[in-house]
């Protein structure tokens, strides 16, 4: 960020241009009380030179997930990101956070967006993509949106075990529109299908499961899909681990509705939380109803192949407060990042690395279990996330792990209170880890 | 610009039509407002049975340029749609006040009529 100063002459100038005496003046609707009435407390000023050692011995506190391997997902995984897709990234022409509406500059940037659409089309199977939304929270809150407005009804059921935060936006963004939103409760792991069946009545609009759920259960979307329709309810599908989708059975062949996805694992690291990305997916019966607009594949006069931005008539731009979302962050080099990585792992490539998150995180259970220190939370389907009871001193633990470089799992009493969680720690586990690394870890916690 | 009309029928601020036969009103939208919208794409679904206020919104269309609200003329309860208009919506620019039809309602208010301008009226006030 760059520094301006201004002279006092300057000052001046600006005060009179916006019509007041006194920079007092100016500020007065701030209250007195909040008002900090003396100078900064800053130390005195350093050479650049100096500035640049202070500043890198600092930056030495800090742990990144590179020297220290989280052992902890919970909605961001750190997973293996190939070097071709960083150095591609570095190209310039794909550093804009503008969104491509005019084609005849941008087909370069709409055809990686394109591409994009069709991979997760293809993983989805669903027929609809939208691509670049904010995160996987404000993408649940526009499938819940348009669900309300497909369906005109009022009533939405979500699942306890949808992410947290993502539970706390949704409420944010339901919030003005007059919704009534019910919690389903869990069992064993897992969404409740027969309180799902309890809580369905003619006048819900949609229900919203994440599957792998926050614990990493797989839930049984087929079974809940079933009941949600009998009421002409929507199935929402939330992803928060794309990586599940390379060995999971698809959206699209468990009859969901729309999908609601974050795309974090592919490709991007976890820059401290943000800036992600995240899709929506929805049969082509809904596709007016979708927040945003697509790229669309046609051709130019010559008959060339070309793509361009479509379905754009219900944005914000042209239909204001009608339009169908006030969305409009555009994650573009995130989205283009997703692509590469999905067309540097291909099919196969993230089928293998889909069952390698799998087969890790059963591996480290197994062995957890058998050392005697750990009891099964639950017996539920799961990912690559796992909840596991702990019979010991959950800081000592903690340390331990800290010291040899690992990021603790999860503590899940901050989300889930109950008396039952207390000893319980949700642990992820990705490609990353190697088999010796499982062992060692499996040795640290047994002491 | 195109501003065609029909005599006999009454016209909306929004440019909506309406033919009212007994307590029976046929629905559309005029020549002009097919013709600002452009090449119409695409009509949202109308439900036969709504009951409908005078200035509520009895469906959604969208054009290549835009999507717009239709205004119901008139209260009423909606008791025939014209599919036709649904499947194939560029009947509503070739033909807006006669196979363009959007829907038939029920009238419950004939007060309101009064409300609405003539031909020559609705004519003078979509002159450019």
């Amino acid at each position: 960020m760059r520094y301006i100063p201004s002279t006092e002459e300057q000052q001046k100038e600006m005060l009179k241009g916006i019509g007041v005496s006194s920079f007092e003046e100016l500020i007065t609707s701030i209250p007195e009380e909040v008002r900090l009435k003396r100078r900064l407390k800053l130390p005195p000023a350093l050479s650049e030179q100096e500035l640049e050692e202070e500043i890198a011995h600092i930056a030495q506190k800090n742990a990144d997930f590179y020297s220290i391997k989280p052992l902890v997902g919970a909605g961001a995984y750190r997973h293996f990101i190939p070097e071709a897709e960083r150095a591609l990234l570095q190209r310039e022409e794909f550093w804009t956070c503008y969104t491509p509406y005019q084609p005849e500059l941008s087909q370069g940037t709409l055809q990686a967006i394109f591409e994009f659409q069709s991979h997760i089309s293809r993983l989805t199977k669903m027929e609809v993509v939208v691509p670049s939304i904010f995160d996987g929270a404000s993408a649940t809150a526009e499938a819940a949106l348009m669900a309300l407005r497909l369906t005109h009804k009022d009533k939405i059921i979500i699942s306890s075990l949808l992410h947290p935060h993502y539970q706390e936006v949704l409420k944010t963004y339901l919030e003005p529109h007059n919704i009534t939103i019910v919690k389903l409760p869990f069992q064993n792991g897992l969404t409740s299908v027969d309180m799902t069946r309890q809580f369905l009545d003619d006048n819900t609009a949609a229900v919203l499961i994440q599957s792998p759920n926050f614990w990493g259960g797989i839930e049984n979307i087929p079974g809940i899909a079933e009941i949600t329709h009998n009421h002409k309810a929507l199935l929402i599908q939330v992803i928060v681990e794309a990586m599940s989708l390379g060995i999971l059975k698809s959206p699209g062949n468990m009859n969901v509705d729309i999908v609601a996805g974050s795309t974090q694992s592919f490709g991007l690291d976890l820059n401290f939380g943000g800036p992600y990305n995240a899709f929506l997916a929805t049969k082509r019966e809904y596709i007016r109803q979708l927040p945003g607009r697509i790229v669309g594949e046609t051709r130019d006069k010559e008959g060339k192949r070309c793509f361009v931005m479509t379905f754009r008539a219900r944005e914000q731009d042209i239909r204001r407060e009608k339009a169908t979302s006030n969305m409009c962050t555009n994650h573009n080099l995130n989205v283009i990042a997703a692509d590469m990585y999905l067309s540097l792992l291909g099919t196969q490539g993230l089928y293998q690395y889909s069952l390698l998150n799998f087969k890790k995180a059963h591996f480290l259970k197994e062995k957890l279990l058998n050392s005697g220190k750990f009891s099964k939370s639950f017996s539920y389907p799961y990912y690559n996330e796992f909840l596991i009871n702990y019979h010991g001193d959950i800081k000592s633990l903690q340390e331990r792990l800290i010291e040899n470089n690992f990021l603790p799992p999860l503590l899940v009493t901050q989300f889930y209170p109950e008396e039952q969680f207390k000893q319980s720690l949700l642990f992820a586990v990705t490609e990353i880890f190697s088999r010796a690394e499982l062992n060692y870890i499996t040795d640290l916690l047994s002491q | 610009m195109s501003n065609k009309v029909i005599e006999g029928l009454f016209y909306s601020k929004s440019d909506e039509w309406l033919k009212v036969e007994d307590d029976l009103g046929t629905i559309g939208i005029t020549d002009y407002a097919q013709d600002q919208l452009g090449d119409i794409v695409y009509v949202e679904e109308i439900k036969q049975g709504t009951k409908l206020k005078k200035g509520e919104v009895i469906t959604t269309i969208e054009s290549v340029k835009a999507v717009s609200e239709v205004y119901s003329p008139i209260s009423g309860e909606i008791i025939e749609v014209n599919q036709n208009i649904i499947n194939e919506p560029s009947q509503i620019n070739k033909d807006p006040y006669g196979k363009g039809w959007f829907a038939k309602v029920k009238i419950s208010n004939p007060e309101e009529i009064k409300e609405l301008m003539s031909a020559s009226d609705y004519a003078e006030y979509r002159k450019e």
